[in-house]
This record gives structure tokens, C-alpha cells and sequence, in this order.
């Protein structure tokens, strides 16, 4: 085996002569490549792309005191020292008199709640600024409010009145209750700086961490995990990772299977050259590795341009499909290469053995 | 001790018998063309001598080496040690030079040789031609191409198919002159396939094939 | 001779037209299999998606101050089948009834008031006018309930929220009593939710004891449901009549509310937002990614497919240029060419085809546990568009080598 100047010499004249054909066989793996990497790009990232849509669910993890209330820091310091934690806000539950009925109030971080993790809220209206309430529908309906209204709570002898801004409409139970930011809600039911529980949205694969270091953080509390959430988010992202990764395989598959027909059919137009090179003397080794080199260099180049090329679909898709781009792992763009590099070898080394195997003078006959 | 001896040799295809035993002795630096009606198994035969096509049955010496017990990988290095090529068709590496080409012999033979390879083609007359590719030149400078390809390693047998089956009479006369000169300068062996009796009367010996076999052998001088 | 040529070429270039064939039923199979999957799939993840649970809630309708004065109203238990009568039957997949009341405990002499619920943990509805049978129940709408121990098969068996167990002192197989009656825990209960803190009872049994025949206080549903759209959210007392209509026959969890709402006497039906909301976001994101994924994969392997073609044309430009020679037109070298590509298209496109068949079956027995159904409608589709693909890959090289001169090729030159 002799790699010297002329052998790159060589490699040089069969590339830059036969343009057209270096760069179908390119034009190929880079497809082929950029198809691979984009579906598998696709398929990492939709776990955290859906576990975005399904915040919407709200909490998987509920904090509860066994001694009453909990201490209102623990809204502020759990997030920043608890690990995966993606949500986290303060609730505050008691009775008001409004219009001589009992009503239950919930006090809520608004600011928090607005455009974050716990979701799942259909407000018609706007959220409430100082001195206004949220309704929930039901409120609505039975004491007939319409917005703007001013409504008056009494708790114990404190009195405070209240705009409604909006009312909500959630199938659970705010839509039988007042919702006040929860500074106005403490001080209406006299509990100054306490909470009655902390809704916390923990990742769903860390779930089980994220209620350890909890139960740490916060001393006399009983953490649970709502098992409906977590049970049912757990359920589907299994099975769309399962679908996603079937589908990433399929395309593989079928993406190298047509790189390599490609492939196939420039060597098989050179079977003469391959007939005539061992003709004059080229040993199966020498020829094979000519072709083999030239095959890694399409390789990698289709490599790199279809890891550019399936980097930016994969952007156009998520963005498409989520409205927010997805961070694509760097071992992909390595990945990518070996890829194009096997698939472009593969896929000539077949042909080339092949044509390799025939009489050299069958072959220079044009048989 | 002859140069080549064949043996008996049979080769069967498919469908056919293309050799029924052939035996055959050729003496170093001799020139001999083999003439016969198509299908007589005169190609066969020579792709046999060239090591690209294996026989059925028969042994084959060659400068005193046994073809078939060589590997494949074996039979290539012969070939580039021992024989050189000049088909009948110019079968050239269509994106290669002139001079490229000659040089990829060399390569494969043992390290080019750039200055050997314009060398070369000055020798065949090809000075002016060097850089062109294949599509440029004509038939005849195509097939003296071949001619120095085939040399450019000193062979010791020198295989040619039909080698003017392309070119008119003038061309046909400058390659078999080239192929003289050349001749007369190195001494290897010339073994020419031809249905062409202007071109096989400049051997010193003659084999007439038919069927398969070697039926007649006449020496002219 | 023209059918006779067509054979020969395939048959003397069969490993150059096999890879034709081969590259253009990859490229087939992956395209309808993803084509099907994307229509296939907002069904079966959407069913998945019900492991959230309900997504619609039954109330009593109360007007005015009555509903929060803590007069209990109640739904009446024999509507419940007649969610199966609506519609949209089909798509209503679980049902459970509750009935909320107030009970005395009594475990070890010891009292605690306590809220139980009475419901079908498991209950085979007879559907009116059918032979079949409908599976209805918690179980059917709460999959993610959590018992310790085993769910009550005898009507004195009451499950016991975890909460509720440890403030009593209960566990499973641990014997209570509810009202003065005897019953026994069959499991303790763990939801994480308000259930922790409840007992839950056979609804038939509470119902007697509470004096409250055929009543119920609330049911939850869980229907198969097609995403929000914009138009989904249009407030239906200002559609127009045809909007009414389309908005009502469609399967939106609103216009299945209101046709729930309106077979349940006395009800009123709100979509639980939660769930839905989320749910039609999830199938809406899913089914895009799908479906330009399949974009995307159609246009590479069309454009894979070409370069297939192309490179295994472009050897046979000599044979063009002898067809020239013998005094072929331009016409009748694009017709040989042209068909070749025909039939290359055509098969390449049914084994595509048949291959996106086991595809689809695949990814359906592994990822849903049922089998999708390849539909028949893709398959002439599939073959139409291998064909085109076929074809056009071939336009390119036969133009090129329709310009090339006979005597130039003959000559053995490229």
C-alpha cells in the first residue's frame, strides 16, 4: 500500500474531473445525513418540548405543613435550592363572607402564575392588579358579577373590598372561589406570611429527587406527588419518545438503504475503471483503498454539510411545531460525520469487492 | 527452457468451449500473432497469457512460474512485474492526462515517475500531446498511449488485442513501426491478436487458431 | 420489439436496476409510513392522553344563591347511561358517578367525621339496545389511583385515602366503621390529591345508608376529544346555524360537554380546562412534528431517489448515442428511457408500499399495543408518487444525453 503525492494526485483528478458525480454521491449522503440528524435531533428534544406543553397540567408536587400553615420564604428559597424544579408558588386557602354567604378564598402568586409552568388557567378578563379579585364561574353565576364589580369580604373583623378583573373558568376548584393575590389574602384572613401549600412543578424524570430534597428543605412538612399528573405525563412522553425513536429508525434506515443505492450505482459505472487499474497491476488492496478514500472524503463532507443542513431543519420543525428552538446536543455533529463516513464506505465497499471479483477482462469487454 | 509454455489448456464458459486444449511454447523476445476467425478463442487464450482470465484445466509457465498457483492479489503483482497490456479499445482513465495515465502504472508498479513518464511519451511521439485527456486525442495517440503505459514498466511480455482493430492504415503502420523500434531496443516478447495479415506479417511467427485449438504455427524469417 | 428491449435492459443492467428500484421503495415505504402515522396518530395519542383522567365534569345545575348555600342538589344515576346515547358515544371512553356525603367513622371506639364518597369502582353498564356491554367506573377515568392492598370486590369493602388512614390509624384489611355499619378496608388509597383524605364507598351502599336513592352528586367523564381551534373557541350562542352545526358534530370536548349537558337532567357540564387544554396542545405539536417530519423525508428521499436515477443514467449515454446512430428521434430514446423510469416508479412503489404496511404495524404493536392500519387509499397514492419521482429523476439525464452527438460516443469517449 502506498499512500503518496500521487495518490492524493489521483484523488484529486477523479474528484475534480468527475464533478458531477462526486457531487450527486454528496448531494446524497448530506441528505441522507441531514434527515438522520434532524429525526434524531427531533426525537431528543420532544421529551422536553412536550414536558413544556404539559405544564399546563400544573403541579406534580403538592407541600402541605403538619403543623398548619408553612413559612412563606419557602415559595422564594425552594426553587433556588432544590434542583429541577420548573414551577414553584404559594397558596394560601380560608373562608371570607361575601353578600352573607361563606366563600372560599385562595390567596395566589399572580405574578408567578401568569406566564409560567403552572398553567392550565381560562381567564376571561385580565389578572388582577392591587385591590382586585379574580371570580371563579360558579361565584359568577350565583351572585350574578359582571366585571368591574365591587365586592366586599369580611373575615373575622377585617373588611376589604375588592374589583373583579376577571373570572376563571378551570373545571376545578377556583371556579367556587375568590381569588386575591396573596398578600391581600393574608392580610384578609389575619395569616401574615404564611401559606396553607406550595404547588411545586418538578421535572418528571426527576421527580422522585426533586420530593427527596424537599422533604429535606422543609421541616414538618408532608410533600406529595400528584399522582395524576406525574402518573399520567410519565405514560406519554414514554410512549412518544418510543414512537419518536421507531420513527428516527425507520428513517435511518431507509435514508442509508437509498445513500447506499446512490452509492452503488456511481461505482458500478466504474467497473471498467476498476478492470482496467487491476489489469495494469493494482492489487485488490491498492484499488479498494483508492475508492475507499474517495469515498470518505464524500463521506465527510456529506457529513458535515448534512449535520449543517439537519441542524437548520430540525430548527424549522421544532419551530414549526413548538414555536421555540431546540438545543441540539454537540456529540450530534461527531455522530453525523461517523455517520456520513460509514454510510458512504458501506456503501461503496460492496460495489467495489464486487466489480472487484470479475474477470478483469470480462469487464474491459464491456461484458 | 522456453519463455511460455502452455499446456493443454481448456477454458469453458457457460455456454460454450471457448479453448479445447491448447499447448503452445514461446520463446523470450519473440514476436508472435495469433490470427483466426472470431471465436476461435484467440482473446481467450490471451487473456489467459495476461493472467485476467484463469483456465479450466492446464498449466500455465511463465517465466518460470506456475500461473495457477498464484492468489489473486499474487497475479497482480505479476502482471505489473512481468506483462503489459494494449487493448483494442484505448481503455484509458477518462479523467487522467496522458502523462497521469502512464504514471498510474507506475504507481501501481512502484513509485511514478514523472520525468519517466514524459520519457515515455516522447518515445511514442507523444511530447507534444502530454497534458491532454483522453476525449482530446485522437484514436491512434489514444493507442500510443496504451503503448507507453504498457512499457513503462519494462515488461517482459508485452499483450496486445487487437491493437490497430481502431485505426486506419497510416495510424496501423506508425503503431506497428513504434512497436518494432521498440522491440528491437528492449526484447521482450510481442504476442499480437489480429484477424489482420497486414498487421500479423510483422511477427516473426504466426498461430493460426480454429475451434479452440492451435492449428497451425509457421515461422516467416 | 419495443417490450422486448424494455426486457433486455432490465435484464442485462439487473443490479443497476435494482438499485433504482430499491432506492425508490425506500423512499416510498418511509414516506407512507409516515404519512399514515401522522394521520393515525392525534387518535391513539389521544387515547394515551386519557391516562390524565377526565377531562369533563357533570354538576348539578343550581341557579343563583342556592348553590352556595349548602343545600345539596344531585343528578339522578339513571342519566348516567345516556352519556352512551349521545352523538359523540363513541368517544366517551370512561364514566364514574360520586356521591359526596358527610360520615362518622368509628375505628377502635374512636369517632372521626369524615368525607365518603360512594362510586363504581368497577361497574359493566348494559348499553340500551345493545348486546355489548360498557366498562364504566373510576377505574375507567382515574387510572393513576394508587392502592396499597387490593380494590373493594364486596360492598362492605371501602377504599381509605392515605391521609384519612394515618390520622385513624387504619390499614389494609383493617376493619371500621361507617354510620354504626360494619366495613372493612380492602386497600388504602394514594393520590396525592384530595382523595387522600376521603373514604370511598360502593355508591349503591351509601345510598341507602344516606337515604339518597338513585342520586349522585357529580360525574366525571372522560371522552376521546379533537383539539381546540380557534373556531373551537367561538362562544356557540353567536355561531350561525351551519357554524352550530359543523361546531356540534365536531368532536370538541365543549360541543361534547353540551351534548352530555343535555341528555343529564338538571346538569350542567364543564369541560375540566386542565386536562383539555393541555391536551389539545400536546396532539396539536405532536401531529406538526409528524407531519413535516414527513415533509422533510418526502423531499430528501425524492431528491435521493433522483440522484439514484441519475448517476445509473448517465452511464448509458453511450448506449443512447447507438440508438442515434441507428436512427432513433429524440422521441423514441425518451420513450424507452421514460418507460424503464414506469416501471421502475411502479414497482419501486408497491413494495414501498407493502414495506410501510409492516412499518406502520410495527411502530403501532410497539408504541400503542394495537395495529395500524395501513390505509388502501395510500396506495395508489404511494405508486403515483413513486412514479413521478421515478420519472422525474430521469428527465434530467435523458435531456443531457439527448444533446450528445452519436459520433462523439462511439468513438468510445465520454
Amino acid at each position: 500500500m502506498k499512500i503518496n503525492r500521487w495518490f492524493f494526485i489521483l484523488l484529486k483528478k477523479s474528484i475534480s474531473q468527475r464533478k458531477g458525480r462526486v457531487f450527486i454521491a454528496t448531494i446524497s449522503v448530506t441528505l441522507a445525513t441531514a434527515v438522520i440528524v434532524s429525526a434524531v435531533s427531533i426525537s431528543m428534544g420532544i421529551r422536553e418540548k412536550l414536558g413544556n406543553e404539559l405544564k399546563a397540567y400544573g403541579a406534580n408536587i403538592v407541600v402541605v405543613s403538619t403543623e398548619g400553615y408553612l413559612n412563606e420564604d419557602y415559595s422564594e428559597k425552594v426553587p433556588k435550592t432544590v434542583k429541577g424544579i420548573e414551577g414553584c408558588t404559594g397558596q394560601l386557602y380560608g373562608n371570607a363572607l361575601a353578600k352573607k354567604m361563606s366563600i372560599e378564598i385562595i390567596g395566589l402568586e399572580f405574578e408567578r402564575i401568569k406566564g409560567s409552568a403552572l398553567g392550565g388557567w381560562r381567564l376571561k378578563g385580565r389578572w388582577p392588579d392591587k385591590g382586585e379579585a379574580l371570580a371563579g364561574i360558579n361565584i359568577k353565576n350565583a351572585l350574578n358579577l359582571t366585571d368591574g364589580d365591587l365586592i366586599m369580604l369580611e373575615s373575622g373583623d377585617k373588611k376589604m373590598s375588592f374589583r373583579v378583573s376577571g373570572f376563571v373558568e378551570r373545571g376545578g376548584a377556583e371556579d367556587n372561589a375568590f381569588m386575591l393575590d396573596i398578600k391581600e389574602a393574608q392580610s384578609l384572613l389575619g395569616l401574615e406570611g404564611k401559606l396553607s401549600a406550595l404547588l411545586i412543578r418538578g421535572k418528571t424524570d426527576k421527580l422522585k429527587e426533586v420530593v427527596e430534597q424537599i422533604k429535606e428543605q422543609i421541616p414538618d412538612s408532608d410533600v406529595k406527588t400528584l399522582k395524576q399528573v406525574a402518573y399520567a405525563e410519565e405514560t406519554i412522553l414514554k410512549k412518544i419518545q418510543l414512537l419518536m425513536a421507531l420513527v428516527t429508525l425507520v428513517v435511518l434506515i431507509a435514508s442509508a438503504v437509498s445513500v447506499a443505492s446512490t452509492m452503488g450505482a456511481t461505482v458500478l459505472e466504474r467497473r471498467e475503471e476498476i478492470g482496467l487499474m487491476k489489469a495494469i497491476g493494482g492489487t485488490r488492496k491498492e484499488i479498494s483503498l483508492f475508492y475507499m478514500v474517495e469515498a470518505a472524503i464524500i463521506g465527510v463532507t456529506g457529513g458535515v454539510a448534512g449535520f449543517i443542513l439537519g441542524f437548520i431543519s430540525a430548527q424549522a420543525v421544532s419551530k414549526g411545531a413548538f414555536n421555540s428552538y431546540i438545543s441540539i446536543p454537540l456529540y450530534i455533529s461527531a455522530v453525523s460525520l461517523l455517520l456520513g463516513l460509514g454510510i458512504a464506505i458501506i456503501a461503496s465497499h460492496f460495489p467495489v469487492r464486487e466489480a472487484m471479483r470479475y474477470n478483469p477482462a470480462m469487464i474491459l469487454r464491456g461484458e | 527452457m522456453s519463455f511460455i509454455k502452455l499446456d493443454n489448456i481448456t477454458k469453458e464458459y457457460e455456454t460454450a468451449h471457448a479453448l479445447r486444449g491448447a499447448d503452445l511454447e514461446v520463446d523470450r523476445g519473440e514476436w508472435v500473432s495469433i490470427v483466426g476467425p472470431s471465436g476461435s478463442g484467440k482473446t481467450t487464450l490471451l487473456n489467459i497469457l495476461g493472467c485476467l482470465d484463469s483456465p479450466t484445466s492446464g498449466s500455465i509457465l511463465i517465466d518460470n512460474t506456475d500461473i495457477n498457483m498464484l492468489s489473486e492479489d499474487a497475479l497482480a503483482i505479476f502482471r505489473r512485474e512481468i506483462i503489459g497490456f494494449i487493448f483494442q479499445q484505448s481503455h484509458l482513465i477518462p479523467y487522467l492526462t496522458a502523462v497521469e495515465n502512464v504514471m498510474l502504472a507506475q504507481y501501481f508498479h512502484s513509485l511514478s515517475d514523472e520525468k519517466e513518464a514524459i520519457e515515455a511519451l516522447k518515445r511514442v511521439g507523444l511530447g507534444h500531446r502530454l497534458d491532454h485527456r483522453p476525449s482530446q486525442l485522437s484514436g491512434g495517440e489514444q493507442q500510443r498511449v496504451c503503448i507507453a503505459r504498457a512499457l513503462i514498466n519494462s515488461p517482459k511480455l508485452l499483450l496486445a488485442d487487437e491493437p490497430t482493430g481502431n485505426l486506419d492504415r497510416e495510424n496501423t503502420k506508425i503503431i506497428l513501426e513504434l512497436l518494432k523500434k521498440l522491440h528491437s531496443e528492449e526484447h521482450f516478447t510481442i504476442i499480437v491478436v489480429t484477424h489482420d495479415s497486414f498487421v500479423s506479417r510483422w511477427a516473426q511467427r504466426v498461430l493460426t487458431m480454429e475451434d479452440g485449438r492451435i492449428t497451425k504455427d509457421e515461422f516467416l524469417y | 420489439m419495443f417490450i422486448r428491449l424494455l426486457k433486455r435492459s432490465f435484464y442485462n443492467q439487473k443490479k443497476a436496476m435494482a438499485l433504482m428500484v430499491v432506492s425508490v421503495t425506500m423512499g416510498t415505504a418511509i414516506t407512507a409510513s409516515l404519512i399514515t402515522l401522522s394521520f393515525e396518530i392525534t387518535g391513539k395519542v389521544a387515547k394515551e392522553l386519557r391516562a390524565f383522567g377526565a377531562n369533563i365534569l357533570v354538576e348539578p345545575n343550581v341557579k343563583g344563591l342556592a348553590s352556595l348555600s349548602g343545600q345539596q342538589r344531585y343528578l339522578r344515576e339513571e342519566d348516567i347511561i345516556k352519556t352512551k346515547t349521545i352523538f359523540w358515544r363513541h368517544n366517551i371512553l370512561g364514566v364514574a358517578p360520586f356521591l359526596e356525603t358527610k360520615s362518622v367513622i368509628e375505628v377502635k371506639d374512636k369517632n372521626t367525621k369524615i368525607d365518603t364518597i360512594g362510586t363504581w369502582f368497577e361497574k359493566e353498564l348494559p348499553l340500551p339496545g345493545e348486546a355489548r356491554s360498557f366498562p364504566a367506573g373510576v377505574k375507567t377515568v382515574s387510572l393513576w389511583w394508587d392502592i396499597d392492598g387490593e380494590w373493594p370486590k364486596k360492598n362492605e369493602e371501602v377504599l381509605v385515602g392515605v391521609t384519612a388512614a394515618k390520622l385513624m390509624g387504619i390499614s389494609p384489611g383493617a376493619a371500621l366503621r361507617i354510620n354504626g355499619k360494619d366495613f372493612r378496608a380492602s386497600g388504602i388509597l394514594n393520590t396525592g390529591g384530595k382523595e387522600d383524605r376521603q373514604i370511598f364507598l360502593n355508591l349503591e351502599t351509601l345510598q341507602e345508608m344516606a337515604s339518597l336513592k338513585g342520586k349522585i352528586s357529580k360525574v366525571l367523564v372522560s371522552a376521546l376529544t379533537t383539539p381546540m381551534d380557534d373556531f373551537a373557541y367561538k362562544d356557540p350562542k353567536t355561531m350561525t346555524k351551519t357554524e352550530y352545526e359543523k361546531w356540534y358534530c365536531t368532536g370538541y370536548v365543549t360541543s361534547i360537554a353540551k351534548q352530555v349537558e343535555e341528555v343529564f337532567l338538571g346538569s350542567s357540564v364543564k369541560p375540566i380546562w386542565q386536562v383539555a387544554e393541555t391536551e389539545g396542545k400536546v396532539l396539536d405539536r405532536l401531529r406538526s412534528t409528524i407531519y413535516i417530519l414527513s415533509i422533510l423525508t418526502l423531499f430528501a428521499t425524492a431528491l435521493g431517489v433522483s440522484t439514484t436515477m441519475i448517476s445509473s443514467l448517465l452511464r448509458r449515454i453511450e448506449e443512447i448515442g447507438l440508438m442515434k446512430a441507428i436512427g432513433a428521434d429524440s422521441l423514441k430514446i425518451s420513450t424507452i428511457f421514460l418507460s424503464e423510469a414506469f416501471v421502475i416508479g411502479i414497482s419501486g412503489g408497491l413494495l414501498g408500499y407493502l414495506i410501510s404496511i409492516a412499518v406502520v404495524k410495527f411502530i403501532g404493536l410497539k408504541v400503542f399495543g394495537t395495529v395500524l392500519e395501513q390505509k388502501a387509499l395510500l396506495l395508489p397514492i404511494a405508486i403515483f408518487s413513486a412514479l413521478i419521482i421515478a420519472v422525474i429523476g430521469s428527465l434530467l439525464p435523458i435531456k443531457r444525453a439527448l444533446k450528445i452527438k452519436p459520433a462523439i460516443v462511439l468513438k468510445g469517449v465520454e
